[in-house]
């Protein structure tokens, strides 16, 4: 039997066949059948009813729902007994849902631009061999089996084999996140697909040479594709506040539905008019149903997204300002994030072992003839080059060593060169010509024949002895996590040597000078900030690509390990490969922080085991191949700085200057934005008792309603609307990040919530308002059974003086909902200058309401004495101590 | 004896490389049926029978080739000439219709499904550059019982170019239902699906012997299993997905339309509907 298994083992002169195809390229008829079998070469995934569906999802919220029951009653009541303006509200609140629903598919809709952006790594035309004849042709219609002409500066538009080569180098950064170049070849490779040499992915970009390959998969299902089948397939997670807010909305529902059919019946049994079973239908919705609240949300969630702007912290979905703080694990890359991405040279250190940066001459010694062997230009804005003869100019520069002369005094240049892992070249330095090289010290170990010990006077035979130790020098300062780089040197004797000899016979018999230590250093910030996730409770996972020795180095920087049992703190890519996601599970659980030599595509793994461990997952990520995973994890961080397009935008949150330590700044806002979430919508919540329980009373007894739905939408949608603002605006509590993060199963509307807001505050609130109410009504003649008109002015001044009651009381609550256990009265109250103005708008509100002309009309009020309003007054102080006299009971509770 | 229903169409092509790597791993006679329709000329079928005899020749397969007379349709002239029972596996693939809309509804591969009198796998091959031979496979299971048994007569088939399986449990709930489903809820199905899954693995580790491919399962609670098959696929990189097609498959459903439509449209990777007696 062939052990041929895929195209890429195949020799360059079997792929046509079977391929079924030809070196002068497809016919037409060929090309016709291939696209109807595969279909068109896009990475788009069409779905016509993706759309509409998105839509009829948000339709199908139970606050939505609800809001368009309630309207519906409303349009019901106008068709029975119309000129009671029930039409307009049933216009408003048919208004108030759909804007909700309209808001939150905007939303959704904006945040899928993933897919522009990765189409921009597909070129729009192609040059193919068709029927003989080479041609250029839309990407989109290039199908398997077709001959591809690529070049210089061609960007891939599908995978091929390739079947001739001349010179082809191809950057496959877009697929593996390494921007190295790769060498192309068209002879057979084994091994796996992904990895071979002689295939050109879609996505990829050509750097040099040209060459011919043969089409065998296109659209999603090139490497590419996949990619971007996934950032467009993977649904993400709902965030923690949208189940809650989902959980909430679901309690509601059901308290205002089993009301209004325990009532209904009630009142269609005890013989109530269709009229009044109706009002009260509509009145239960209305008063459950915290219509205000999913507006106040968005306003709080965008205020948040606007602070946390203000910490380099960009926030795309709103949702995401929430999610941030709720995180139990960030998943952060390494270089840019807890390092500044900048090479320095940290430590210099001869082959014997001496420390280098103690003695001046040696240093500079070593560094100046490390620039010797460096490309590297001096601009306005510093050293440009590769990043490595960056670091060298730099530390020669703040040694105060003139680059410029020594730079000059470079008579040739050898480039570096990946194979050889190694660069060179020839100056003049201290009175003599040397041919200087650095590298690689496995690159140049073969090469010497001299070391130099001590300070560089005097050198010894390079016998296995003097290797091995130089070697053990070495490896120490490998093991510290910096990346060591060899130099050596040779002097020229002869006046042309160095014009006429290749680098391979000028690099024998070098002398080795001494180690570079090179590192990124950690960011001064990074340590603090991994410090406050570990008192918050949330582990701090690094993926890099790096050797395993780096990112275990700059992981103790960052204190991320504590340098105990680290080995089983990390984890390698190839090791990541083969075990099971259970087994990583298992390993996870067992304390694993690091994982090395990972490429991005794992990523979507850990993601996938931390989620299976029912972990909030924040996960950072710049490049392409890393867009599946930001949209996987539960809240995705692309960088700001150095990231691509594609992961900025799959990710929900972007991180202005790709620090770690604004991560986490944003998630002490996240959790802030929480906390303040949760103050008010205990504060809305209260007032939904005083709105009520009148209607509960006009069902069972023959007394008038004492607020109209009209009124309890002032409330919802007016008057409470600043006040939960300013809760929302709350500054955080330090002690927030020294909480661990809530668990996935903490709620935001728990039954404590409920009764306190129902059943303590909201009853208090109800009584005090429900009894002004009938005081004004028997102070004026009412008696037990009498029904009254609307428009009876005596009816207006009692359910005004209900409502003006309930707002001022509202003010009690604001000030109370502030802390949990402290009273709220405390000079952050005049801080806070939305709370202020919701106190202002209440106190105005409830006197206009009484008083003035045009508000009467509007909401069906009169005025009352002073004296009953001063008595609404006596409410504030009621509510406000009765409820820290609470707090107190609570405290003393806790303390026993 | 593996039976290749073949058309001479370019899928038939890819196909065929399947069908004699599964007459290679079991050692068997590879039975090419042609029936003559006039959709390929006889020449075209010459050649392409001609290419495929070559290809089993360098797998070391025996190639039987019968080009059939069409009777009453191309169905019927396969039925009569496929002997029923369990002994043969017939191998066929899917054929593109209606602009790209549908791949199997109203095709042989699909009333080949249905019969229900011989095991049946309908490929559709979207990487011909795998040559039929995916090193990576996902099998998707709905939990049904025997869902197993019925996959081990074609898993087996693909088990010698294995080099990691994947299985993958769903549970499907509704749209509504999904965003409100407890914690204890998804905990419960995952444990379920754990169960149900370890025990498969360990039926498929003792039936494969020595044979070294690694193996790993997830268990997904999603609102659209299609949807979570294709993502699976694309994020596991899998070669191939093989799925089990049960008789509620077929049909259609308002808005998502037919669920193995879907699945074969969207497919990142090869596909292999199958059905066993």
């Amino acid at each position: 039997m062939s052990d041929l298994r895929q195209i890429h083992q195949l020799a360059p002169e079997d792929v046509f066949g079977y391929l079924v195809s030809r070196s002068e390229g497809l016919r037409p008829y060929e090309v016709e059948e291939r696209i109807r079998e595969v279909g068109p070469n896009s990475v788009e995934v069409r779905d016509p009813w993706k759309w509409p569906r998105t839509l009829l999802r948000q339709f199908t919220n139970f606050f939505t729902i609800l809001l368009f029951l309630s309207s519906a009653v409303c349009f019901l009541a106008d068709s029975i007994k119309p000129g009671e303006s029930m039409v307009v509200l049933g216009w408003a609140l048919g208004g108030v849902a759909l804007l909700n629903a309209l808001f939150s598919f905007i939303q959704e809709y904006r945040a899928e631009r993933a897919m522009q952006a990765l189409q921009q790594f597909l070129p729009q035309r192609v040059q193919v061999v068709r029927n003989g004849v080479v041609c250029r042709i839309l990407s989109e219609e290039l199908v398997p089996g077709d001959v591809l002409v690529i070049g210089e500066g061609d960007r891939v538009p599908a995978d091929a084999r390739l079947v001739e080569c001349e010179d082809l180098v191809a950057n496959n950064a877009p697929l593996t996140g390494e921007s190295k170049p790769v060498n192309l070849t068209e002879c057979s490779m084994e091994g796996r697909l992904i990895e071979s040499r002689n295939i050109v992915f879609a996505g990829c970009a050509i750097l040099k040479g040209q060459g011919l390959g043969v089409v065998f998969a296109t659209g999603i299902r090139t490497e590419f594709g996949k990619v971007a089948h996934l950032s467009q397939a993977i649904h993400r997670n709902l965030s923690s506040l949208e189940r809650e807010t989902a959980h909430m909305v679901r309690v509601l529902a059901v308290i205002a539905v089993a009301m209004v059919v325990a009532f209904f019946a009630y009142g269609v049994v005890s013989g109530r008019s269709l009229w009044v079973n109706l009002v009260f239908m509509m009145g239960i919705i209305v008063a459950n149903v915290p219509e205000g609240l999913l507006p106040t949300f968005t306003l709080s969630l965008a205020m948040g997204s606007l602070r946390m702007a203000r910490k380099n912290v960009l926030v795309k979905g709103l949702s995401a300002v929430e999610g941030l703080g709720a995180v139990h694990v960030i998943c952060t890359d390494k270089t840019g994030t807890l390092t500044c991405n900048e090479l320095r040279i940290t430590n210099i250190t001869t082959p014997d072992g001496v420390d280098g940066t103690r003695d001046a001459a040696v240093h500079r010694r070593l560094l100046g003839l490390a620039l010797g062997a460096c490309s590297v230009r001096a601009t306005d804005e510093g050293f440009s080059g590769d990043p490595l003869d960056v670091a060298v100019a730099r530390a020669c520069h703040e040694l105060e060593m003139d680059v410029a002369e020594v730079r000059g005094a470079v008579e040739r240049a050898f480039a570096f060169d990946a194979g050889k892992r190694r660069s060179a070249g020839i100056m003049a330095w201290g009175g003599q010509r040397v041919f200087v090289v650095k590298g690689a010290w496995e690159a140049l170990r073969p090469l010497l024949s001299r070391v130099e010990m001590g300070n560089g006077g005097r050198s010894v035979a390079a016998d296995v002895q003097v290797l091995d130790m130089a070697e053990a020098n070495m490896r120490l300062m490998a093991a510290a996590g910096l990346r060591v780089i060899a130099v050596a040197w040779r002097e020229i004797e002869e006046e042309n040597e160095a014009a006429d000899l290749p680098c391979e016979v000028l690099e024998q018999g070098l002398v080795l000078s001494g180690f570079l230590g090179i590192e990124d250093p950690v960011r001064p910030e990074a340590p603090a900030a991994v410090g406050i996730c570990s008192e918050a409770g949330i582990d701090v996972i690094m993926i890099t690509g790096d050797h395993p020795d780096t990112a275990l180095a700059v992981a103790r920087k960052c204190a991320i390990v504590s340098g105990v049992d680290d080995e089983v703190r990390i984890l390698t890519g190839d090791v990541l490969e083969k075990i099971t996601e259970r087994d990583l599970i298992a390993r996870l659980e067992g304390g694993l922080r690091i994982f090395a030599r990972t490429t991005p595509e794992q990523k979507m793994k850990i993601v996938a085991a931390l989620q299976s461990m029912d972990k909030l997952v924040a996960m950072t990520g710049d490049g392409v191949n890393d867009a599946p995973a930001l949209k996987a994890a539960d809240v995705g961080i692309a960088m700001g700085r150095s990231g691509t397009d594609v992961a900025r935008a799959s990710a929900q949150i972007i991180l202005l200057d790709d620090n770690f330590a604004s991560i986490v700044a944003g998630v002490a806002e996240g959790r802030t934005v929480f906390a303040n979430i949760k103050k008010f919508t205990n504060y809305v919540l209260v007032s939904n008792g005083p709105e009520i329980l009148p209607y509960l009373i006009y069902i069972l007894l023959p007394v008038p309603l004492a607020l109209t739905v009209i009124q309890i939408l002032s409330i919802d949608l007016g008057t409470d609307i600043i006040p939960s603002m300013a809760l929302g605006q709350e500054p955080p509590d330090p002690e927030e990040m020294r909480k661990p993060p809530r668990r996935r199963e903490q709620r935001l509307l728990t039954p404590a919530l409920i009764c306190h807001s129902y059943l303590f505050l909201g009853l208090l609130e109800a009584a005090w308002s429900l009894g002004l109410f009938f005081l004004v009504l028997v102070q004026g003649g009412w008696h037990y059974g009498q029904d009254l008109a609307m428009s009876d002015p005596l009816y207006r001044s009692a359910t005004g003086i209900a409502l003006a009651t309930i707002l001022l009381m509202q003010i009690g609550n604001l000030i109370g909902r502030r802390f949990e256990r402290r009273s709220g009265l405390d000079f952050g109250v005049l801080r806070n200058r939305l709370l202020l103005g919701g106190i202002f708008v209440q106190i105005l509100f409830s006197w206009a309401l009484l008083y003035t002309a045009p508000m009467q009309r509007v909401l069906g009020t009169g005025p009352v004495s002073w004296r009953i309003y001063a008595l609404a007054w006596v409410g504030i102080p009621l509510i406000f101590g009765l409820d820290y006299l609470r707090k107190r009971l609570l405290i003393i509770r806790e303390k026993h | 004896m593996i039976i290749l229903a073949y058309d001479g169409s370019l899928n038939g092509d890819w196909v065929s490389r399947y069908a004699i790597r599964f007459a290679a791993h079991t050692g068997s006679v590879l039975s090419v049926l042609t029936v003559r329709d006039g959709s390929v000329t006889n020449e075209q079928m010459v050649g392409k029978l001609r290419r495929l005899e070559y290809e089993c020749r360098a797998m070391g397969v025996e190639a039987v080739t019968d080009i059939l007379p069409e009777e009453r349709d191309v169905c019927s002239t396969l039925m009569n000439h496929i002997p029923s029972g369990t002994g043969n596996i017939v191998v066929c693939g899917t054929r593109v219709r209606s602009r790209q809309q549908r791949f199997l509804s109203g095709t042989v591969s699909e009333k080949l499904l249905r019969t229900g009198l011989f095991p049946v796998m309908a490929l559709r091959v979207v990487q011909p550059g795998l040559l039929g031979a995916p090193r990576d496979l996902l099998l998707p299971f709905s939990g049904q019982p025997g869902c197993f048994e019925e996959a081990w007569t074609f898993f087996r088939l693909l088990l010698p170019d294995l080099d990691r399986l994947f299985l993958l449990r769903w549970f499907e709930v509704s749209a509504i239902r999904l965003p409100n489903l407890s914690m204890a809820r998804r905990d419960a199905m995952r444990q379920i699906g754990e169960r149900y899954l370890a025990e498969i693995g360990e039926e498929i580790i003792r039936r494969s012997g020595d044979s070294m491919f690694r193996l790993d399962w997830r268990i997904g609670v999603c609102d659209d299993w299609v949807n979570e098959v294709l993502v699976q696929a694309s994020r596991l990189k899998v070669g191939m997905v093989m799925l089990s097609a049960s008789e509620g498959l077929f049909d259609h459903r308002f808005l998502h339309g037919n669920d193995l439509e879907r699945l074969l449209r969207g497919t990142p990777c090869d596909v292999g509907i199958y059905r066993s007696l």
